[in-house]
């Protein structure tokens, strides 16, 4: 039923959850999540903020050399219809390598200009 | 040398909320020594009373202030263990926590508590993928696990499941959406349906597994849902009885055959017939998943601000919105529907449908091929396979300001009752100088008329008036039998009251029983001791 090669060692088999006798034991085989590394800025980028900042949705942030410090601010805080985005979604880390990438981005030239 | 992110226990003192951010009838002593001791549980990393780390919390769209709903602290736990020992502390000095999995829940709270001063505890760091089988197609995860992550997991290891998110999907989860009841968009669109199997650490520290998950041994626990004895999970939805810590769910095998496709209406009334013609379809499942009817606005908005076709204030006139379906191309209402299965299932259910719109003498259909990359199309599309796109943000920006609230009653699928709440909801609106932004989601027998109530959340008279607009919407589609399946932290206990007074005791007679000194939630639901 289950793959093994499916499931990295940081995942909890079904079996290891059942074949434990009682609840507290179960709660206790789960391996502790390590904390993570600082996730790479283009990442982000692309799972997240081009979804919104690449379709139109909102506004193109690409190319107008915005400071990190104001980046970090509207990420943690919202504004208007931007989320915010807590230290639990997204690290200290992590956001300022976004804010950093966003900052040096530069905006594509048209096709018919290149 | 702690930052500002970490608080000895001896600093978290000093750092405590103003008393006005105190949750009601907790003194700021026992506030203290409770902090104190989530630090000694969480370790100061985990602990946060400082205005930095509780902002992101405090970031509300409904038309109340952020104080009304301040969290005086946040906590980040990642183990069960960890659960039930910040739980003995809130039952020792009555402090209230408000949990969250990825805390979205836009529109209906974001992930502010209901009153002000509880601790919001976030389980965002507890987003382990349990497991997934890919021959039983279920999936066993923890509550921070976002529908981003599932997803890539699912591509990274080559298994052909598809998920059914709702539309913030990238960064809302499957634990959160679906205790709530969210909905979706693929033939798994109503959530809590396709759930199976939870793990709840009740008030007292208990560990519940409900369904199979109680026997010792069992293989069944994502696959039969009852267990044995009362069905329990549902009162742990929507509700502040226990705090999910794992949750089953179902997952849909990719099909050989995708095809989405639009059928647009012109008129304002042919829902009514869009109703009449499509419902029976559903029901026999020819058309198989959750589809929707959208309204032009709500095509519109998630495409451009309103501003490009109308400068003006108050409600979008008629001919701007005339003007707007003739150069966009879009239906008064437009519907979203697909098919899923072999190519020969496939074809015989198109033509089925094909057959019953002609014999409607109504709509025109619109299938990929013809759409290509175009929106509003390509993003149905993708939420009709559980794909991940943030297209549908654009209803927030459609008048700007940033001022949110989902005003979603339930309909039954008849056609009258599409043509009576939709007349009332925009008379309504209208009132309040509001836009009536809608779409029908379709059940298996019901739909959710879902209204998303945008306002300018940086005008606080068009914010008091949203206020008014939400409580006259809710009272007057009440007083004709209508009532909202969900409902924002600001309305719930106006919202209790329609479900009637033998609802809400019973709904406090099992708070009572479960959470004797009510430190969970309190307000959730219109629910307290």
């Amino acid at each position: 039923m289950i793959r093994p090669a499916l499931f990295p060692p940081a995942l909890l088999p079904l079996a290891m959850l059942t074949a434990a006798a009682a609840l507290p034991a179960l709660t206790a085989a789960a391996a502790a999540p390590a904390k993570s590394a600082p996730v790479a800025a283009p990442v982000v980028w692309d799972k997240v903020c081009s979804r919104c900042h690449l379709t139109g949705v909102g506004p193109e942030l690409r190319g107008r050399a915005l400071p990190p410090e104001y980046v970090r601010t509207v990420v943690r805080g919202g504004l208007m219809a931007m989320p915010a985005f807590p230290h639990s979604s997204i690290d200290d880390g992590t956001l300022d390598n976004v804010a950093k990438y966003v900052a040096a981005s530069r905006l594509p030239k048209p096709a018919a200009q290149r | 040398m702690p930052t500002k992110t970490q608080i000895k226990p001896e600093t978290a003192a000093a750092a405590l909320p103003a008393s006005e951010t105190l949750p009601a009838g907790v003194s700021a002593a026992d506030m203290r020594a409770a902090i104190a001791e989530f630090v000694a549980i969480l370790g100061p990393e985990n602990v946060f009373t400082d205005a930095d780390h509780i902002a992101p919390y405090t970031k509300v769209m409904i038309a109340e202030s952020e104080d009304l709903h301040r969290p005086s602290a946040v906590v980040y736990a990642r183990e069960v263990s960890e659960i039930q020992r910040i739980l003995k502390v809130c039952n020792t000095y009555k402090v209230p926590v408000w949990t969250i999995s990825t805390g979205r829940n836009f529109g209906y709270g974001s992930a502010a508590p209901q009153s002000p001063g509880q601790v919001v505890l976030d389980l965002r760091h507890m987003n382990r993928i349990l497991e997934v089988d890919p021959v039983l197609c279920t999936a066993l995860v923890e509550p921070g696990v976002t529908y981003q992550q599932l997803k890539d997991y699912l591509e990274e290891h080559d298994i052909p499941l598809w998920l059914s998110c709702p539309a913030p999907s990238a960064i809302a989860g499957p634990v959160g959406n679906t205790l709530d009841r969210g909905v979706g968009y693929t033939p798994y669109g109503e959530h809590f349906m396709m759930q199976c199997g939870m793990e709840v650490v009740l008030a007292n520290g208990e560990v519940l597994r409900t369904g199979m998950g109680g026997v010792e041994g069992t293989s069944a626990w994502q696959v039969f849902k009852w267990g044995y004895g009362p069905y329990l999970d549902g009162i742990f939805t929507q509700s502040n009885y226990g705090i999910v810590t794992k949750m089953g769910l179902w997952l849909m095998p990719k099909p050989p055959v995708y095809k989405p496709f639009c059928i647009r209406y012109d008129h304002d009334d042919d829902i009514h017939d869009i109703v009449e013609t499509l419902r029976p379809l559903r029901i026999a499942n020819v058309i198989p998943n959750a589809m929707v009817f959208a309204n032009v606005m709500w095509e519109a908005a998630a495409l451009m601000p309103r501003s490009k076709y109308y400068d003006g204030t108050g409600t979008t006139p008629d001919h701007v919105l005339e003007e707007i379906k003739a150069k966009e191309g879009l239906g008064a209402w437009n519907v979203y529907a697909a098919l899923y299965g072999t190519k020969e299932q496939v074809e015989v259910n198109w033509q089925i449908i094909t057959g019953a719109i002609r014999a409607s003498g109504k709509g025109r259909i619109i299938t990929e091929e013809e759409a290509g990359e175009t929106q509003p199309f390509n993003y149905r599309a993708k939420l009709m396979r559980g794909d991940m796109t943030l297209q549908e943000f654009g209803l927030y920006r459609w008048r700007g300001g940033g001022g949110s609230m989902w005003f979603a009653p339930v309909a039954a699928a008849k056609g009258s009752e599409t043509i009576e709440q939709t007349r009332l909801a925009k008379e309504i609106l209208a009132q309040y100088g509001l836009d009536y932004v809608a779409e029908y989601v379709v059940g298996m027998r019901d739909m959710h008329h879902i209204i998303d109530v945008l306002y300018d959340r940086s005008d606080p008279a068009e914010m008091a008036r949203a206020h008014e607009c939400f409580a006259k919407l809710l009272s007057e589609f009440g007083k004709r039998g209508y009532a909202v399946y969900r409902v924002n932290t600001a309305f719930m206990d106006q919202t209790a009251d329609l479900y009637g007074p033998v609802k809400r005791k019973v709904d406090q007679t099992l708070k009572r029983a479960l959470d004797p000194n009510g430190i969970l939630a309190p307000g959730k639901s219109g629910i307290r001791i």
